[in-house]
């Protein structure tokens, strides 16, 4: 085994014993570890994709504007007339619309939108805000534990499974420009993959699944990949390739949390407007 | 057959505060949530109630089977209990409404049971709306308690002497929100020949004004208590009844 393996196995393991301890210890814990892993994105993307300094009022607005609200809505329980929850989540949807337009709309050579936000970067947190609210939102149902699991089985099948078909199966490319490694077997791979893991975690810790189950947990792993893919095209626009050393032989935290943070709205608006995939 | 004047005479409502917590969860809020918004909804619909005219209100705050919750979720109803006490106290003072908790409260925090039993003093000679909580109530608990009661007493197991001793008298009608359609160990005997009415509001939705609809439709109901048209009362189709089996015995005599 490379040097390069074992840091990444070390790494995974640390992650993993990470996320078990806080889950052991509750609701709360996660919550803290879900706002420190976003302050720790947002201090990535600032530091490495803008290259600005933390004491300026763009970083530190920036990071105020993910705390105070999560902070007033997970741990104050701020009340609210409407159905907050619900707004946060069209908000990612309509962030996700956007990145999905960016994605498949505008040409590889096109900065406009990173020269725009390298201007005025204190609205990123706000662009960060709904999705760190959705996987709040998720640690509000009755059974937080097994739907947030199932959202991390779901994204990492699809990562896994993509790797593994990638590299036996691989020969067509998917899309070179925006991420050359990636291949349409893989995709497929990763596609199947996840919604076969999705389907039994569901069925066994969740609810019995059918054909439909199956057919939504293909999409959220496309999603995810899709999220995947413009994270990639931002990157590359920004001329970086990791957004940051933070995590030996993986990157920066960003690069792992990527897709799983483009995949929370779409999974929390299925729990909430699917008949059946949210049981009380 | 000439209508009966009172057949809309209705006495004792009880409600079925069911759906806070699903409320919640459609929400993506905390179950506790719903019930904390629930309790807001519950001074509306005493107002109401006393308005309307009815004289007793039973309201289905915790059972005995509501133990099996999360336990912050029991801690929260427990403690929301006590909030609406503290909140309302004055009001169903001034309203004249005469306050009861029913069910086993030596559960709950002892500045709760002081909080009870001095509201409970306080409205005990009061005439207008009587608002009764059934707290940690079980309706098979409460009439295994009362049959035990007259034994104790020595008196005979009866109909009458079981009514006598309950401490809840016949509901009229009973309503449950939250679109789930049973009794669940609530009042079972008194609610023998009540009316139901389900309601798929969910409880912190439900208005005053969804609660005068229902008390109308109700009104509108044709209550025959065995009988063959409308009835006022059980008692009265119990007398038609005592004659009817008295000339059958006396026919049969012959």
């Amino acid at each position: 085994m490379s040097s390069n393996t074992v840091k990444r196995i070390l790494s995974s393991l640390s992650i993993f014993i990470i996320l078990a301890f806080s889950f052991y210890l509750g609701r709360w814990a996660v919550l803290s570890l879900l706002a420190l892993i976003m302050i720790l994105i947002m201090d990535e993307i600032f530091r490495n994709f803008l290259k600005k300094k933390r004491l300026s009022f763009n970083y530190i607005f920036s990071q105020l504007s993910i705390l105070i609200p999560f902070i007033l809505l997970f741990f104050f329980q701020i009340d609210f007339k409407f159905d907050i929850y619900g707004f946060f989540v069209h908000w990612g949807l309509l962030n996700n619309i956007f990145l999905l337009i960016y994605l498949f709309l505008v040409p590889m050579n096109d900065l406009t939108l990173i020269e725009r936000a390298k201007k005025r970067p204190f609205l990123l947190g706000l662009f960060y805000l709904p999705f760190l609210v959705c996987f709040g939102t998720i640690l509000n149902f009755e059974m937080w534990e097994r739907y947030l699991l199932a959202l991390f089985v779901i994204n990492y099948s699809m990562d896994t499974g993509g790797w593994f078909f990638g590299r036996k199966f691989g020969k067509h490319k998917l899309w070179p420009a925006v991420s050359p490694k990636k291949t349409v077997e893989g995709l497929i791979g990763g596609i199947l993959t996840s919604a076969c893991f999705g389907s039994l975690f569901w069925n066994y810790y969740i609810h019995p699944v059918n054909l439909y189950f199956f057919i939504t947990f293909a999409i959220f792993a496309f999603l995810s990949q899709m999220g995947d893919l413009v994270q990639s095209k931002l990157k590359r626009q920004f001329g970086i390739k990791d957004s940051s050393r933070m995590i030996p032989g993986h990157g920066g935290l960003y690069d792992r949390a990527d897709s799983v943070i483009f995949l929370a709205p779409f999974f929390v608006a299925a729990l909430r407007y699917i008949k059946g995939y949210y049981i009380a | 057959m000439p209508r009966d004047p009172d057949f809309s005479n209705l006495s004792h409502v009880a409600v079925i505060m069911d759906g806070n917590g699903r409320w919640a969860q459609q929400r993506s809020h905390l179950r506790v949530w719903g019930h904390i918004r629930g309790a807001q909804v519950v001074s509306g619909i005493v107002q109401e109630a006393s308005d309307l005219g009815i004289s007793e209100l039973t309201l289905y705050a915790f059972s005995t089977e509501n133990w099996a919750r999360p336990i912050n979720e029991v801690r929260t109803l427990f403690r929301l209990l006590e909030k609406f006490l503290l909140r309302e106290r004055k009001r169903l003072i001034d309203n004249k409404v005469l306050f009861r908790v029913v069910g086993d409260i030596s559960v709950l925090p002892v500045e709760t049971i002081e909080l009870i039993n001095e509201l409970e003093n306080s409205t005990k000679n009061n005439r207008g709306l009587k608002l009764n909580f059934a707290f940690n109530y079980g309706g098979r608990k409460e009439i295994v308690e009362t049959v035990n009661k007259i034994i104790a007493k020595n008196e005979k197991v009866t109909h009458e002497s079981i009514r006598d001793n309950l401490d809840l008298s016949e509901v009229d009608l009973l309503i449950r929100t939250g679109g789930e359609k049973r009794i669940s160990n609530f009042l079972l005997w008194q609610t023998a020949y009540s009316e139901l009415y389900f309601s798929s509001t969910m409880w912190p939705d439900f208005t005053p004004e969804e609660f005068k609809v229902i008390i109308e439709e109700y009104r509108n109901r044709e209550r025959r208590f065995g009988n063959i048209s409308r009835t006022s009362c059980l008692e009265k189709s119990n007398l038609v009844a005592i004659k009817n089996k008295e000339i059958i015995a006396s026919l049969r005599g012959n």
